[in-house]
């Protein structure tokens, strides 16, 4: 889902910078102390996770993990897939330096609204947990082949002929890394609640919780 | 119920899961990858070989190739084959850029230099050309392995062979590409982590400044 440099016209590249500016000086003012550490991690699994390739009709895709960074993030996924995408461009020759503020809307502005959509809800009783992760790794990429549609739409071609095109070439990445959310989602409520968004420390426990 | 029998077997488990993965990365390392598209174009005569992949192996089929001179005028356009090719006989022999776009915000391009060019007006100069020479000097000459052939001639052979041989190996080396090498991959997590650092020292910074004026 990295668009390529000169594909976009100047405009789209303009507003994706521009929002993408923004949404980062959101996430930096939301992160705190305790966690930078997480934004470092996720940023880096981001950072590699774009290496694991599923095959996939005439070309082939790669895991993303938005929707489990924006889940665990909320408005850290910003910075966290910022700096990660920048690597991959210049690492990797991924995207580019041009696209740069594009490629970071297109997969923090989907972590972000997951995160507002499912955080409230991998709280609560398994049966709905699971299914709220499924769906938060589902739809991670599922918005973000939206809003990439949606960059594409001024440029070249028809925004629901792209849309589709780009969506059915990613549903075995949705339906992988809804799993893998649901996973890790099963796996932080069993050893470490609290990464997740909403957690409610129990009243005995006195943990340690930033200061204040 | 099984309470932490359920947590001991889901911990060993996602342990499990994670031991895959991690030995499913090195394996995905080795192929190079992503969502990338690379076009690679060399000269043979005066035709251009255009080739086209996505990295990870696959072809770019039926995807859209334009070719521009140096002063950015589009001299044609055209489609990859089915094994992702995209063959044109070169109207002008200078600098070409080739435009590959490969659609859903795929492209990317490569130059031809007006260089590559130079042997083609000597290797249209087909090898039949070349041959009648090579046996009028073999009577003559006393010695049998020794062949007297002018120096153009020798030249077109040479451009010919090379293209020839040379073809297979260009061909490699786009088979090839560059993937991401394990040190860029290790590279960019050691940038992360430099940035956490650099984040934490921010705050600890801020922090201890905030407190040092409350004290105050």
């Amino acid at each position: 889902m990295h668009i390529s440099e000169g594909v976009l016209s100047g405009p789209v590249l303009l507003a994706g910078g521009v929002l993408t500016v923004a949404g980062t000086a959101i996430g930096l003012k939301k992160l705190d102390f305790e966690r930078i550490a997480r934004a470092g991690i996720l940023s880096s699994a981001f950072f590699v996770a774009s290496l694991i390739h599923v095959p996939v009709g005439p070309s082939s895709v790669h895991l993303i993990l938005n929707g489990i960074v924006g889940l665990i993030l909320g408005w850290g996924a910003f910075p966290a897939i910022l700096v990660a995408l920048f690597l991959q461009g210049m690492l990797f020759q991924f995207g580019g330096l041009t696209t740069l503020g594009v490629n970071t809307l297109i997969m923090a502005l989907p972590a972000v609204l997951c995160y507002y959509c499912f955080g409230p809800l991998v709280q609560r009783d398994s049966r709905i947990a699971l299914p709220a992760a499924f769906a938060c790794g589902f739809m991670g990429i599922f918005l973000g082949a939206v809003v990439a549609g949606a960059a594409l739409m001024y440029t070249e071609e028809n925004f629901l002929e792209v849309t589709l095109l780009i969506v059915s070439a990613h549903i075995p990445v949705m339906i992988v890394e809804g799993l893998m959310t649901a996973f890790c989602v099963a796996f932080f409520r069993k050893v470490q609640p609290d990464m997740l968004p909403h957690f409610n420390p129990p009243k005995t426990d006195s943990s340690f919780n930033g200061r204040t | 119920m099984c309470r932490t029998g359920c947590v001991g077997l889901n911990g060993r488990m996602m342990i499990f899961i994670w031991v895959v993965a991690l030995s499913v990365l090195p394996a995905a390392v080795e192929q190079a990858f992503a969502h990338k598209v690379t076009v690679f174009a060399w000269v043979e005569g005066d035709t251009v070989h255009a080739e086209s992949k996505f990295s990870g192996g696959r072809v770019a089929k039926q995807a859209l190739v334009e070719v521009y001179d140096r002063t950015g005028k589009k001299l044609l356009e055209g489609r990859t084959d089915d094994e992702g090719r995209f063959i044109f006989k070169a109207p002008k022999q200078e600098d070409l850029r080739i435009v590959l776009v490969a659609g859903t915000g795929h492209r990317n391009e490569w130059v031809v230099k007006a260089e590559e060019f130079s042997g083609q007006v000597l290797s249209a100069v087909d090898a039949e050309t070349v041959q009648p020479h090579q046996p009028q000097p073999l009577v003559e000459t006393p010695l049998p392995g020794r062949i007297d052939v002018s120096r153009e001639d020798l030249q077109t052979m040479i451009e010919t062979a090379l293209d020839k041989k040379l073809q297979p190996v260009l061909h490699r080396l786009h088979q090839m590409d560059e993937g991401p090498r394990l040190a860029d991959i290790f590279g960019g997590i050691g940038y992360i982590l430099g940035l956490v650092g650099l984040g934490a020292y921010i705050h600890y910074r801020r922090r201890l400044s905030s407190e040092g004026s409350h004290a105050r």
